[in-house]
């Protein structure tokens, strides 16, 4: 692949997002959290507050100028928090998506790519993982490890890498039958450089798209571990810690646990939206399919 | 000779008219009934909604939430009235009771004409075997008899003890738990019994017999017909007691009228409810205590000077103001405010980051530096508030508070084990078994050999001495005993062994058409339903 058709791919690929209202619309709403959750110490008016300092004479304050969103039970603005919580989301999306494709898609293109008893081995063992429930299998993880955000993107990121391994197996049976590839091995490149030189970017399209999707689950389901106690601990602005610390509040103090549920599913919403669309962009046949995967 | 067919019209007629008189009669009859004869102000029955379930019915053994139905189909010898602080000792089913100027004998004169639900009458003998087979149990409460060699039945209405050392048995015996008084038909075999009163069985001489028992939902009570008190007068003949975890379905249940009596909701659904044309707050003194109890074995906490700095750390005000909305009020020692032995003039620690910094130079910390943990009760909100709010002020000194939410068991399983290793400060409530200062002072900071509640781990044997010896006095010289009571609270106050946080108030709600309703402070959260009665 040369520099000149990638550009040329990834005009088309822009030209067509850019049709898309949808997805302009959902990239507009990432690009939104994330620029907000970058600068969040200099826009939100009250920052220590974000970061969790309570204000006790000012509890369930409703929303107002002063505080948008209103205030929590301990008496902290609840806008502040909420944007606060966008960068432990986000970064939490990422870090889980990240981790699960660094660990996930070399095994499954090794496994595709050599076959045999490489392959088997590799893939009973992602069998192992994928038979259990997903979540709960991150909350029997958690549950050993100890609360906490950072054991819980681990687990996350446990349960997370098999789907990517799958994934990848697949691209590499198909990929590794094309003439390019076979070109590489006749020359005599070896199989790993293969793998990771020619297998990989060619296997990336449908990795991306798999983990644009997956960046919703992974907020919502670091939202789950944190709703159930299991994820971020007080006073972390996690939203989904928020919810359900304001749950109990829900009847006389709505704004407590709505703006943090609210910010979890239009982030959710977006992630999975803007997924939707590139996979649509990006593989022409699913396209035709009318978006069926 | 008439006309069949007019002779037919004529009976239609008759009968038309017949049954026009009737519907008005009866429309009338029912019209008055239901306006000027009937008696539109009782209702008899009632609900209260309630927080936790009963997990031992057997009065012998329960020592949780179960007073709120045990007080209810039970008598004591003794009755605590909170309210009257003189003489708060009233007779039950003891008429009289006196003792010998040792304090080592104490007799107590029985009520006649009392009845068990099985119909035999109340006997000394009936008495002598209840306490008996509480002590032979030796679970939950049995502690409170502990003072006991031996239980005489004099005559049919006279019970004497005769005790090892002295002790205020009146007070023992107004115990809310494992005093009270149990009758004949429970089953002989200890452990059978337990079985019996757990299917919903009972022998008690109360007002009220179960009717249904649905364990950990509800209970059904329904009047016992021969209550020695009689049912002349205003009184509820049905109640239904059932367990209602969540508060916003409680608040639910009182806003909609499907709950009479209800409890324990968070204080900020209180501001809503306050304008509520239905519905009362009534708050009391609960005589229960919030406690933050500080490890004194523990590296950092187990130097003085850092448990007075963190006790001075603690935002007092804010939570009596803001979280309680002034539902409590801000303890001083661990004897809860309105309870026999609380000084109102005892040392108290107030809110003062700067001599809080002072101490902590003094031991060598001026800047903190070092990790305290926390652990509290999952699901707790005031302890959780009051945790956030604290390692906020901590945070200002220097000191990292580590918050552990955990669930009861696994936070006394931590709290039980080795103290080097264990939480360096504990959240939890105290409340008495029976009215005595002794139960605070003893179960909190008594030395232990096994940890079971001193979660500060205080050692010391001076302070042992003062509250032993104070106990003993209590039944015969009650004014030395509170002096050296008060003696052994500034002990630990000066020796920071708990944060003394907030003492409680038990905030109950009631429908207004709810009368004569008076939470007495020493049953915790038990509503005599025979006092109370429910306008229609």
């Amino acid at each position: 692949m040369n520099k000149l058709t990638l550009s040329k791919e990834t005009k088309i690929t822009l030209k067509l997002i850019k049709r898309d209202k949808l997805a302009m619309l959902s990239l507009l709403i990432i690009t939104f959290f994330i620029i907000v959750s970058i600068f969040a110490p200099f826009i939100v008016p009250y920052p220590s507050q974000g970061e969790g300092l309570p204000v006790p004479e000012k509890r369930f304050l409703p929303p107002s100028f002063e505080n948008p969103f209103g205030t929590d039970y301990l008496g902290r603005d609840v806008l502040s928090r909420v944007i606060f919580g966008a960068r432990i989301s986000l970064f939490v999306g990422i870090f889980v998506v990240c981790v699960a494709i660094i660990i996930g898609v070399p095994l499954g293109l090794i496994a595709g790519y050599f076959g045999g008893k490489v392959d088997d081995v590799l893939m009973r063992i992602t069998d192992v993982f994928l038979s259990f429930p997903s979540l709960l299998f991150a909350i029997a993880l958690v549950a050993t490890l100890g609360p906490g955000l950072f054991n819980a993107m681990i687990s996350l990121s446990i349960t997370w890498w098999p789907w990517y391994a799958r994934l990848a197996r697949a691209q590499a049976v198909t990929i590794k039958e094309q003439p390019y590839i076979l070109a590489s091995q006749v020359i005599g490149v070896k199989g790993l450089t293969i793998v990771f030189r020619h297998l990989l970017p060619n296997a990336l399209t449908p990795i991306i798209v798999q983990g644009t999707m997956d960046m919703s689950s992974a907020i919502l389901a670091e939202a789950g571990l944190s709703f159930i106690g299991l994820g971020a601990q007080a006073p972390s602005p996690e939203w989904g810690l928020m919810v359900s610390t304001g749950r109990i509040y829900l009847l006389n103090y709505w704004w407590f646990p709505v703006f943090p549920g609210l910010a979890i599913f239009l982030v959710a919403l977006a992630f999975n939206l803007f997924g939707d669309s590139l996979r649509d962009v990006l593989d022409p046949k699913s396209r035709k399919a009318g978006g069926q995967m | 000779m008439l006309n069949s067919n007019a002779f037919r019209k004529a009976i239609s007629k008759i009968a038309i008219i017949g049954i026009a008189v009737i519907v008005i009669i009866a429309g009338l009859g029912a019209y008055l009934y239901y306006t000027q004869y009937s008696i539109p102000n009782l209702k008899s029955s009632l609900v209260y909604a309630y927080v936790s379930d009963f997990p031992d019915l057997d009065p012998s053994i329960a020592f949780e939430d179960e007073q709120v139905i045990l007080a209810n189909m039970y008598e004591a010898l003794v009755f605590y009235n909170a309210s009257n602080t003189n003489n708060p000792l009233t007779p039950w089913l003891a008429t009289s009771w006196s003792h010998s100027p040792d304090g080592l004998e104490w007799t107590f004169n029985l009520r006649k004409g009392v009845l068990f639900h099985d119909g035999s009458e109340l006997k000394a003998s009936s008495v002598k075997s209840a306490i008996e087979r509480t002590i032979r149990m030796g679970l939950g409460a049995a502690y409170i008899w502990d003072a006991v060699k031996e239980i005489q039945a004099v005559d049919d209405y006279t019970v004497k003890f005769v005790l090892d050392y002295p002790a205020p048995l009146a007070q023992i015996a107004s115990s809310q738990y494992g005093a009270w008084i149990t009758g004949p038909s429970t089953p002989s075999n200890d452990t059978q019994a337990t079985e019996w009163f757990n299917q919903g069985k009972d022998s008690g001489t109360g007002p009220y017999m179960i009717e249904k028992y649905e364990a950990g939902f509800q209970v059904v009570l329904a009047k016992f017909d021969k209550y020695w008190k009689g049912w002349s007068g205003n009184h509820v003949e049905k109640v239904l007691v059932k367990s209602v975890r969540d508060p916003t379905a409680r608040l639910q249940a009182i806003k909609a009228g499907e709950a009479d009596i209800t409890l324990d909701l968070p204080v900020d659904y209180l501001e809503e409810l306050k304008t509520n044309e239905n519905v009362r707050i009534i708050s009391v003194p609960s005589y229960r205590n919030l406690l933050g109890m500080i490890n004194t074995k523990q590296a950092y906490t187990d130097n003085v000077l850092i448990r007075q700095a963190i006790s001075y750390a603690f935002p007092y005000d804010a939570v009596v103001k803001n979280v309680m909305q002034e539902y409590a009020t801000q303890s001083r020692g661990p004897i809860p405010v309105g309870m026999l032995g609380h000084f109102e003039d005892l040392t108290q620690y107030t809110y003062n980051l700067e001599k809080a910094k002072q101490l902590l130079s003094q031991a060598g910390y001026p800047n903190g530096g070092f990790t305290l943990t926390l652990t509290y009760t999952s699901g707790d909100e005031l302890e959780k508030q009051v945790a956030e709010l604290y390692k906020a002020e901590l945070e200002k000194l220097g000191i990292t508070l580590e918050i552990k939410e955990m669930t009861t068991k696994a936070k006394y399983a931590l709290a039980r084990g080795d103290p080097t290793q264990a939480q360096h400060i504990l959240l939890f409530y105290w409340w008495p078994t029976y009215i005595t200062p002794y139960d605070f002072l003893y179960s909190l900071f008594h030395t232990e050999k096994k940890v079971i509640f001193n979660f500060a781990y205080y050692y010391n044997s001076t302070y042992d001495d003062l509250i032993d010896t104070a106990s003993q006095l209590e039944g015969t010289d009650l004014n030395k005993a509170l002096q050296l009571y008060r003696q052994a609270q500034e002990q630990v106050v000066e020796d920071a062994t708990s944060l003394f946080i907030l003492d409680m108030d038990t905030i109950m709600i009631a429908n207004k058409k709810v009368h004569n309703f008076n939470p007495n402070s020493a049953y915790t959260e038990v509503v005599f339903f025979y006092d109370v009665w429910v306008e229609a």
